[in-house]
Formats: structure tokens, C-alpha cells, sequence
């Protein structure tokens, strides 16, 4: 399925197959409903001379679940945006597996840094209830969504973390092995 | 200090191979330990900048142009494209052009335009002895049409930073586009020169009736850009709207038109789509906060002064801000380069007379051509991919085109301002 849940022992597999499941469902899902909510908005407003009561606010509650769920999942399938530059240089030496090392430990220590501040957000706001900040017609609170940013950076930093261990576990000599030198 | 220092993290960063979105979470942390701010203000400020419908256009463009890769929409436009220019020597890689140039006004994707397009066109042209690397260059440079040619996630992306009309954005690298088009094809041309065995397709017998059965196939992939377009265009749908509709009209068209999807595979296309949405979403959610505190640090101010100290001359300048917006585009994506530079850049080139609209078409060059160039060159590498050719058989060509094609077009877009204002002002005057 994908290298975190292949390589885990199976007990620790499952619950991760699960999560990332539910991920691409609610992904998948949360993607159509904003098409499908736009073009609603305009049949209504065409056809029916209505609106869409404050269909903003839930949907943009949603959509931000979507795209850090998203970002987790691209976590997951190490497919975040990078300039590989030194990767495609190096090959696929020792001295590549070192600067493999470097990258994911500066990964980790970073998105520990940003799940910290994502925490102290959202803990400050949990603290201040009921005095929530909520959106203006449907009283959805921040939180919410936020939360939706706090979740995704710490699956984003959990994955990177897990596939830090797989590296140490490959060492330099199954690196090598694992990734035999192919032509860009 | 905090400028340098920015910079240096994020080259520095970025070089060593680490996530985009990491390297400016390195910056925060830096902003945090030189300038004091207070780090629960992170989450928040990039919230509120993030919390806008008008940034919902960019995942649901990514979805339409998900489902029109995976629904097989981007075959009859080729179909048709070869028709009229298939039987002269190097028609058949002017058609790859051509049809890009279509399928951007289709997707506003260049990732969905190189994936559909190259993945149609490679076989054609191996099979018809185009030299491979040099065309498969040619498709890798022509994917960014995608961003030049409306819509383009880049430029409601542009116009909601800069807060300018997403109208006037769109149609300002209409004109730029036609011409990179033109060079594009005109470059290819000379390159093949020395390619004897050729084999060019016949011209068909008939061709009224087989162009009246190609254009019936490539119709409802043809009416896509007519309804996004037409609807923002016509003041009926606002480019939000716009992108939705196009991902519900996509879906049918896909599955029972085009056939290329079926219902379980739509799930998997949109979940997948769902990934690189949130890739993106992330860098958005990151570079926001990192320019806000920019602001807050008074940079643009610092650089703009850092300019000027340079020269004062307005054609200077603006070289010399090309020359930034080039570095930026070689070591990050589109959306990233666009949201950091968009805020640094355009007070500089206001103070020079420069239009922001203008400015939104130098930037979609820019941004569109940072694509094909290395070192980053996303557009290269995925390419060498969708192409099934060696990157080191693309370079040479992919200079050969970014110097005879998307620097020209540069030029021209930087120095010559009528070329993207000239249609906006035409069609958005009123």
C-alpha cells in the first residue's frame, strides 16, 4: 500500500492503514463537496433567485480539514514539494544517506517547532471558552478549523519522524541496496 | 540582518533537499529568536489570510485538472491539433504545442497539461522518429502554457495578494502566451533541420469530414474553457464558481464521454488530487505567515532601498528584479515564489511606473519558465517521467528553448507593456 504501513510490523500497521484510509476518504469527499457546493450556488442563484445561507463558512470549516489531511497524506507518500538537488547529485552514496539523515532530523526537529506553536493556538483558544471566536451567521467555532492545521502538522511530522527510523534502521549499506542507482 | 538571514536559511535549506514548506517553518523559527514576535501568533495569522473563498479556486482547478488527466479529455484536442498541422515536418510536435496552449485554457494546470499532452504525444513522435529528447524538451517547455493561458490558479492567486482584478490577471498573458507559442514552434522547427528520416502522417482525403468528426469528439472537451471563461467573463460565476462548475461538468464528460474514468477510479483521482492539494495548501498556509512577518519587519521597504541603491533606472530595475524572480522560481515551486515575491517585488516595480497587471504577466512568465529551469524544474523532472526520456537527453534542448523562447518572451512582456495590458483594457474597460 505505501512504505510506512508495508514496513511496520503488522499490529502497528493497522491502525495506520485505518488513518490513512480515513484520510483519502475525507479528502476525496471534502474536494467534491466544494465543487459540488459551488456549483449549488450557482443553480440557486440562477434558477431559484436564492442563496446559499452562509454555506461559506461551514465549507471553508471543511475545506481546511481537507487540505491538512491532504498534506498528511503527502507526508505519508513523501511527496511534499523539494529541490533534490544535492539527492540527484550525490546518487546513491554514503555520503547521500548522511545528507538523507540531515534532512529528516532538520525535518523533525522544524515540524516539532511548528506543532508546538500550532498547539499553543489552539490550547489558548480551548482555554478562552465560552468566549470563542466564531464565524458570524452559523457561530462554527475557530477552533475548529484550526485544530484541522494542528492535526495535519503533527501527522505531517509523525510520518517524517517514522520515516527517520526506517532510515537509521537501513543504515548507509541498506540504503544503497534499497535504492540501486537508476538513470534520471 | 533578518533579510540575509531569511535568505540564507531558505537557499541553504532548500539546497540541502528539504521540504518547502519546512524551510520557511525554519524561517518562523528565526523570526521568532531575531525579531521577538510571538510565536502563538503563527497559526492565527495564517488562518485569517487563508480563511477566503476566493483561494478555494486553486484545489478545485487542481480537481478539474485531476479528473481531465485521468478521464482521458486531452486525446481529441491532440486529434484535432494533428489534423490541420500533422503532415508537414515537424507538424506533429507544433500540434504537442498547439495543444497545450488548449488544454491550459482547459486545466490552468501545467502539471495536467505535460501529464495528458506528453503522455499522448511521446508515442506519436517516437514513433515518427522526432528525436527524443528534443521533443520531449518541447513538451516539457510548453506545459507551463497551462499558467499563461487563462484561467490560472497563479494569477487569482496573484490578484488576491496583490488585490487586483482576477479578470485583468488572466487575460494579461494571453499575448505573451501566443507569442512563446510561436517561438516555441519556430525553434523546434530550426532544431529539426538536421533530422532526415522524419516521417510525417498523411494528410487525410477528406478532411472536411474527418475535421467535422474531430471537432464532434473534441466538443465537449472544447466547451470546458467556454464555460469557465464565458461565466467569468460574462459577470456570471466569480472564478471560485467558475472552477467548481468545471469539476462537476468534468466528472460525466470524463466517465462516460471520454471514458477514461469510472466511479471508483474518480475516487482515487480526487483523493490523489487531494494530496497534491494539500502539498500545496501547506506552502500557501507557510509563505503567508512567513511575508506577513516580513511586513511586519518592514522588508519590502528595506528592499525596495537595497534596489535603489543599485540603480534608479527603471530598465535596470526591472532587470534586476527578473534576475531575483528567476533565482526564486530556480530553487522554489510557482505558488511559493508568486506568494514571497508578490508582496517584496510589486512596490518596487510600481515605484518604477510599472502597472500591476503588467506586473502579473512578467511574473506568469517568469514563474512559468522558473518551471523548466534547473536545478528545481519541477515541470523537467516530472517530464522525464510522463516522457519515459533520460533527463540528461532533455537539458541541452530545455536550454536550447528557455533561451531561444522563454527569455525572448520575457523580454518582450518586461519591456514592451502593451503586450498584456492591451487586452485587458480592450475587453475590461467598460
Amino acid at each position: 500500500m505505501t512504505e510506512i504501513v508495508d514496513r511496520l510490523p503488522p499490529a502497528a500497521a493497522r491502525p495506520f492503514r485505518a488513518v490513512v484510509n480515513f484520510m483519502r476518504l475525507f479528502v476525496a469527499a471534502g474536494g467534491l463537496l466544494m465543487a459540488v457546493t459551488f456549483c449549488a450556488v450557482v443553480i440557486i442563484r440562477y434558477g431559484f433567485s436564492g442563496n446559499l445561507f452562509a454555506y461559506e463558512e461551514w465549507l471553508l470549516a471543511i475545506s481546511f480539514w481537507t487540505f491538512f489531511l491532504g498534506a498528511a497524506l503527502a507526508a505519508e507518500k513523501k511527496s511534499h514539494v523539494n529541490a533534490d538537488i544535492l539527492g540527484v547529485v550525490l546518487g546513491r552514496t554514503k555520503l547521500a544517506w548522511w545528507r538523507g539523515l540531515l534532512v529528516y532530523i532538520i525535518e523533525l526537529v522544524i515540524g516539532l517547532y511548528i506543532v508546538y506553536w500550532c498547539y499553543l493556538a489552539v490550547e489558548s483558544e480551548i482555554i478562552a471558552y465560552p468566549l470563542w471566536e466564531t464565524t458570524t451567521a452559523l457561530k462554527i467555532p475557530a477552533v475548529f478549523p484550526r485544530a484541522a492545521i494542528l492535526v495535519g502538522f503533527f501527522f505531517m511530522t509523525l510520518f517524517n519522524a517514522i520515516y527517520l527510523v526506517f532510515h537509521l534502521i537501513d543504515g548507509p549499506k541498506g540504503f544503497e541496496a534499497a535504492h540501486p542507482e537508476t538513470e534520471q | 540582518m533578518i533579510i540575509f538571514g531569511s535568505i540564507l536559511i531558505i537557499c541553504g535549506l532548500l539546497l540541502l533537499g528539504v521540504s518547502v514548506y519546512i524551510a520557511f517553518g525554519a524561517v518562523l523559527l528565526f523570526l521568532a529568536l531575531t525579531g521577538g514576535h510571538d510565536i502563538t501568533g503563527y497559526l492565527p495569522a495564517g488562518y485569517w489570510k487563508m480563511n477566503t473563498l476566493v483561494l478555494l479556486a486553486i484545489p478545485l482547478f487542481m480537481i478539474a485538472g485531476a479528473i481531465m488527466e485521468k478521464g482521458k479529455i486531452a486525446a481529441p484536442l491532440v486529434a484535432l491539433a494533428e489534423l490541420f498541422i500533422g503532415h508537414i515536418k515537424g507538424g506533429l510536435s507544433a500540434a504537442a504545442v498547439v495543444a497545450s496552449g488548449i488544454f491550459g485554457s482547459i486545466s490552468g494546470s501545467a502539471n495536467a497539461t505535460l501529464t495528458c499532452i506528453g503522455g499522448i504525444m511521446m508515442p506519436h513522435l517516437r514513433k515518427a522518429n522526432y528525436p527524443e529528447g528534443l521533443s520531449a524538451a518541447l513538451i516539457v517547455s510548453a506545459s507551463p502554457l497551462g499558467l499563461l493561458i487563462p484561467p490560472s490558479s497563479s494569477h487569482i492567486l496573484y490578484a488576491w495578494v496583490a488585490q487586483q482584478s482576477v479578470l485583468k490577471a488572466f487575460l494579461s498573458t494571453v499575448i505573451p502566451g501566443i507569442i512563446l507559442i510561436l517561438l516555441l514552434i519556430i525553434t523546434n522547427q530550426i532544431a529539426l533541420r538536421k533530422y532526415k528520416d522524419i516521417k510525417v502522417t498523411d494528410r487525410p482525403r477528406d478532411f472536411v469530414p474527418e475535421f467535422k468528426l474531430q471537432t464532434r469528439q473534441a466538443l465537449p472537451a472544447l466547451f470546458m474553457p467556454l464555460i469557465i471563461l464565458g461565466g467569468i467573463y460574462g459577470g456570471i460565476m466569480t472564478p471560485t464558481e467558475a472552477a467548481g462548475v468545471a469539476v462537476v461538468y468534468s466528472i460525466p464528460i470524463a466517465i462516460y464521454v471520454y471514458r477514461g474514468l469510472t466511479w471508483r477510479s474518480l475516487i482515487s483521482t480526487l483523493s490523489d488530487a487531494g494530496i497534491t492539494i494539500g502539498v500545496v495548501m501547506t506552502m500557501i498556509f507557510m509563505v503567508l505567515i512567513v511575508s506577513r512577518f516580513l511586513i511586519f519587519e518592514d522588508i519590502p521597504t528595506i528592499a525596495r532601498e537595497l534596489v535603489f541603491s543599485v540603480s534608479e533606472n527603471p530598465v535596470v530595475i526591472l532587470l534586476m528584479v527578473n534576475l531575483v524572480m528567476i533565482l526564486i522560481g530556480m530553487l522554489m515551486d510557482d505558488i511559493s515564489g508568486l506568494l514571497l515575491s508578490t508582496p517584496l517585488l510589486l512596490p518596487i516595480v510600481q515605484s518604477v511606473g510599472v502597472d500591476p497587471i503588467h506586473f502579473a504577466a512578467i511574473l506568469g512568465v517568469n514563474l512559468g519558465m522558473a518551471n523548466v529551469t534547473p536545478p528545481t524544474a519541477p515541470l523537467l523532472y516530472l517530464g522525464a517521467q510522463v516522457t519515459n526520456t533520460p533527463v540528461s537527453k532533455m537539458l541541452g534542448p530545455t536550454f536550447l528553448f528557455i533561451f531561444c523562447a522563454w527569455l525572448p518572451t520575457l523580454a518582450v512582456t518586461t519591456f514592451v507593456p502593451a503586450l498584456s495590458l492591451w487586452l485587458p483594457e480592450l475587453l475590461l474597460s467598460r
